[in-house]
């Protein structure tokens, strides 16, 4: 089953082209990770699936409905999960409110079993802005735990993180992947990008350039 | 003697400013603009409840109660058609519409009420009761407690309630909360509807202690926005201690100052924490956050 | 296309031509006022119109002034620097009136350099002489704030009225003339100022009352009045307020609030403050303006005075000679003794009144 479909997405800014007739399709369970140098659309791209940014044409499609006429937090709705590059949580809110936030329960017991999970039970009142950078993606992580979302967008979950966190972060990388979720990988470690994902796509200049099966 | 009757006198303009101020801060959180109309909407509280309890005859309590739920409708109105519509401009257009909506509510309320000063039927005027040195009289009992109880109220709005939860949510970062599904257009309409209601409220407690004029809002809209940078934006609780602040410098501060400088002395305080504490008293250095 | 310009040209030409004509021409005596009639200070600046409005339909109706008719333009000044400003603007430009009257000192202060420039008659029912010196041609037609606070502080003082005197005022000239008037015959005197426009006395009540002040001099307006008094009845404090003028510090509309920091008022007027709404004058003014049961009718009665001075100076002088009328104004003395409230001539451009001291107590105002 198709998880995602991309058709034909094209962006510019200005004058500037971010994105030229990009078109792919991802099945379900499988990660795919995407690569190219800076300034080659991949934020881009994420940013118009979830739709932060509206594509000048093209569609987008999940799980075989057209979505890139929804609005941003629809799509989220839909079960669209993100974990940012930068600035991903919310700083002036504890651990435990960055989650309640995420969904729609309360549950306090479900969200300390989260944080437990990614290693960050004991901080789980304090504010967000003391994390460091490493377990700010962890707690993004949770997120997108306690959200169960089905599509997840990684951009660059490594840089800027301890070699200790990224090793967590591989794992909860892994329990996902046994979940059966979608993933999407913005990565530029090639060893990574090796051990974790199953596909791979190369932007150049906003245009697919290459795509590769890795398994 | 005199220095608990200063303080008394500070608490009760603090407690007025407080109810604007929260509103302020909440809308300045999450939006960034400067509501200069919030004024104009507790001055319409103010006439709303003026016409039930005084045209209508209806006791103020009543006219205290509809005049919440008129400013949080007006509230929403104003941001339906003069903020959102501009949303994707550059800040200043937001402001430019700040102070449009502001001249009009003015007008609309001196055309069909007049200019001159209107007052609330409260009752033949008495001495005010006389403990630990001062002189209170019911009426400003009544605002104290009223803008502490609406305080309380605010309280568990924001930090039990989901839209609450939400609201601070999307005044941290929009662009991540719409990614988690949150709908922040309606969280703003919300916080509109709540924050102006809160002036409403306000409103119709400074027209009980100093009456009724179309000008009415200004000043204290100032004084609370003064109130909210001191506080630290986007902060309530910073913006009801940055209100009691400037209420109670205000109110000590002309004993020793002449009394022109009442006014003053609010901008001048506000002035020093643009230039040495622009994070206010409960604020921190915030980083960038965007997409 | 030549014949369509020229008519063109040729309607236009008369169009201006005919629209000068109409002026010179013109059958009717103009005589202008701007006043607050709406918001703060109308409570004075309606019943002066309307006063105004009595004395021209009565005149008109018996005639006019040497055949001409009078006819008056108003304009609300709102108690407003710029508003009172192009109002003045408007009707000097438009209506070329032959005098212009006013109300407040403030709004005379931003009107005279214009009538001046005119040099047309600005008879301004100020408290305050200050204008007097500027303009030539200012007349001041109203209660004079040096002889009126002067007489209430001595009487005050001779019938022990207070122990310790203060002045409780906004910086406006007629408080400062006041205050000059009263230091003639109390020396000492403390002074607790606030800028015209401010509602809150209760810093500068404690202020008073910490210095041992138990008796507050002052002018206001009714908006200020209406809150010094409410405040000192919440406060309690022992301070009785000696005002000016009686009609104005407690007019009939905030009597019926009764507020218990009227009792032992001490004031001054040139007409009893409710013997005036009794009078002759009153009747014909309530039956004109039946709407106005409450006003201030010493205004009415100033306002009327007004139009009679002017009418005795243009029918002196016939109304295009600037120069008789001026010196006509100059020399009025109310020989025919026909004055609403008691006038008894100008000196100096100073109107004449006959002042009187009076008291508040449980049944109004008494004279003393």
């Amino acid at each position: 089953m198709i998880a995602l479909e991309l058709k034909s997405i094209s962006k510019h800014f200005g004058g500037v082209t971010a994105l030229e007739n990009v078109s792919f399709k991802l099945e379900q369970g499988k990660t795919l990770g995407l690569i190219g140098g800076n300034g080659s659309g991949k934020t881009t791209l994420l940013n118009v699936i979830t739709k932060m940014i509206s594509p000048n044409s093209g569609e987008v499609h999940f799980k075989g409905k057209r979505v890139d006429n929804l609005p941003a937090y629809k799509i989220a709705r839909l079960g669209i999960g993100r974990i940012f590059q930068i600035g991903g949580i919310f700083n002036n809110m504890t651990l435990l409110e960055n989650l309640f936030v995420a969904t729609n329960s309360g549950n306090e017991e479900e969200a300390e079993r989260i944080l437990n999970e990614v290693g960050l039970v004991q901080k789980k009142n304090e504010k967000a802005a003391t994390l460091s950078g490493g377990q700010q993606r962890l707690l993004e992580f949770g997120r997108v735990m306690i959200r169960n979302d089905e599509l997840i967008l990684l951009d660059e979950p490594f840089a800027g993180v301890s070699e200790g966190n990224c090793k967590k972060i591989e794992e909860v990388i892994g329990k996902l992947q046994k979940e059966g979720k979608t993933i999407i990988l913005i990565e530029h470690d090639s060893k990574r990008i090796k051990r974790i994902c199953n596909q791979l796509i190369e932007l150049d200049e906003g245009k697919l350039a290459k795509k590769t099966n890795i398994d | 003697m005199v220095f608990q009757q200063l303080v008394v006198n500070g608490i009760i303009a603090g407690s007025e400013y407080a109810l604007l101020a929260i509103g302020l801060t909440l809308i300045f959180g999450i939006l960034r603009i400067i509501h200069f109309a919030h004024g104009e909407v507790a001055m319409v509280g103010a006439y709303v409840a003026f016409v039930v309890s005084v045209s209508l005859g209806l006791p103020l309590p009543v006219g205290f109660v509809v005049a919440i739920c008129f400013g949080a409708l007006l509230g929403m109105a104003v941001n339906r058609f003069a903020f959102k519509p501009l949303r994707k401009q550059h800040v200043w257009i937001g402001l430019i519409a700040a102070i449009a909506v502001s001249i009009l509510l003015q007008n609309i309320i001196a055309l069909f009420f007049g200019n001159e000063i209107k007052t609330y039927n409260l009752g033949p005027v008495e001495k005010g009761m006389e403990m630990f040195g001062f002189i209170i009289t019911k009426t400003q009992v009544l605002i104290i407690v009223v803008a502490v109880a609406l305080m309380i109220l605010t309280w568990f709005f924001i930090k039990k309630t989901k839209t609450g939860q939400q609201a601070r949510a999307v005044a941290d970062n929009r662009h991540l909360a719409e990614s988690l599904g949150i709908d922040s257009e309606k969280v703003i309409a919300s916080t509109f509807a709540f924050g102006s209601a809160l002036a409403a409220a306000g409103g119709v407690l400074i027209a009980m202690e100093t009456n009724l004029d179309p000008m009415m809002g200004l000043m204290p809209n100032i004084k609370a926005f003064a109130a909210v940078i001191v506080g630290g934006v986007g902060s309530v609780p910073g913006a009801i201690l940055g209100s009691y602040f400037i209420g109670l410098t205000e109110n000590i501060g002309i004993w020793y100052l002449p009394s022109g400088y009442k006014d003053a002395i609010a901008f001048f305080i506000l002035i020093v924490f643009l230039l040495f504490r622009p994070q206010g008293i409960l604020g921190k250095k915030k980083e960038g956050i965007e997409q | 296309m030549k014949n369509t310009k020229i008519l063109i040209f040729t309607a236009l030409l008369s169009v201006v031509l005919l629209s000068g004509c109409s002026q010179i021409q013109n059958d009717e005596i103009e005589i202008g006022v701007v006043t607050p009639l709406t918001g703060n200070g109308a409570t004075l600046g309606k019943p002066m119109v309307e006063g105004m409005e009595l004395a021209i339909s009565e005149i008109n109706s018996q005639g006019g002034i040497n055949g001409k008719q009078l006819k008056l333009h108003i304009e609300d000044g709102k108690l407003e620097g710029q508003a009172t400003t192009n109002a003045t603007q408007f009707i000097l430009n438009v209506h070329n009136p032959k005098a212009m009257v006013t109300l407040y000192h403030v709004d005379a202060e931003v009107m005279s350099p214009l009538t001046k420039q005119e040099k047309i008659p600005l008879l301004h029912a100020s408290f305050a002489r200050s204008i007097l010196p500027k303009d030539p041609y200012a007349f001041k037609i109203n209660f004079d704030a040096v002889d009126g606070c002067k007489q209430l502080v001595e009487y005050a003082k001779e019938n022990n009225k207070y122990r310790k005197l203060g002045a409780l005022m906004s910086r406006v000239a007629y408080n400062e003339y006041c205050l000059q008037g009263a230091k003639e015959v109390e020396s000492s005197i403390e002074e607790y100022w606030y800028v015209f426009g401010n509602t809150d006395f209760k810093t500068l009540l404690l202020k008073a009352k910490e210095d041992g002040v138990d008796a507050l001099l002052t002018v206001g307006i009714d908006f200020e009045y209406i809150e010094m008094y409410k405040q000192m009845a919440e406060l309690g404090y022992d301070i009785d307020l000696f005002c000016a003028t009686a009609s104005e510090c407690i007019n009939p509309g905030l009597e019926s609030k009764n507020y218990p920091s009227f009792q032992g008022t001490v004031s001054v007027d040139f007409v009893h403050p409710r013997e005036m709404d009794k009078s002759a004058f009153a009747q014909k003014y309530y039956a004109a303006y039946p709407n106005s049961k409450n006003a201030v009718v010493t205004y009415a009665g100033i306002g009327y005075d007004a139009i009679t001075i002017l009418k005795d100076a243009f029918t002196e002088c016939g109304v295009a000679d600037q120069e008789c009328v001026q010196s006509a104004l100059e020399s009025y003395k109310n020989e025919k003794r026909d004055s609403v409230i008691g006038t008894l001539g100008f000196e100096d451009r100073v109107l004449k009144l006959d002042y009187d001291i009076y008291e508040f107590n449980e049944n109004g105002w008494q004279l003393k």
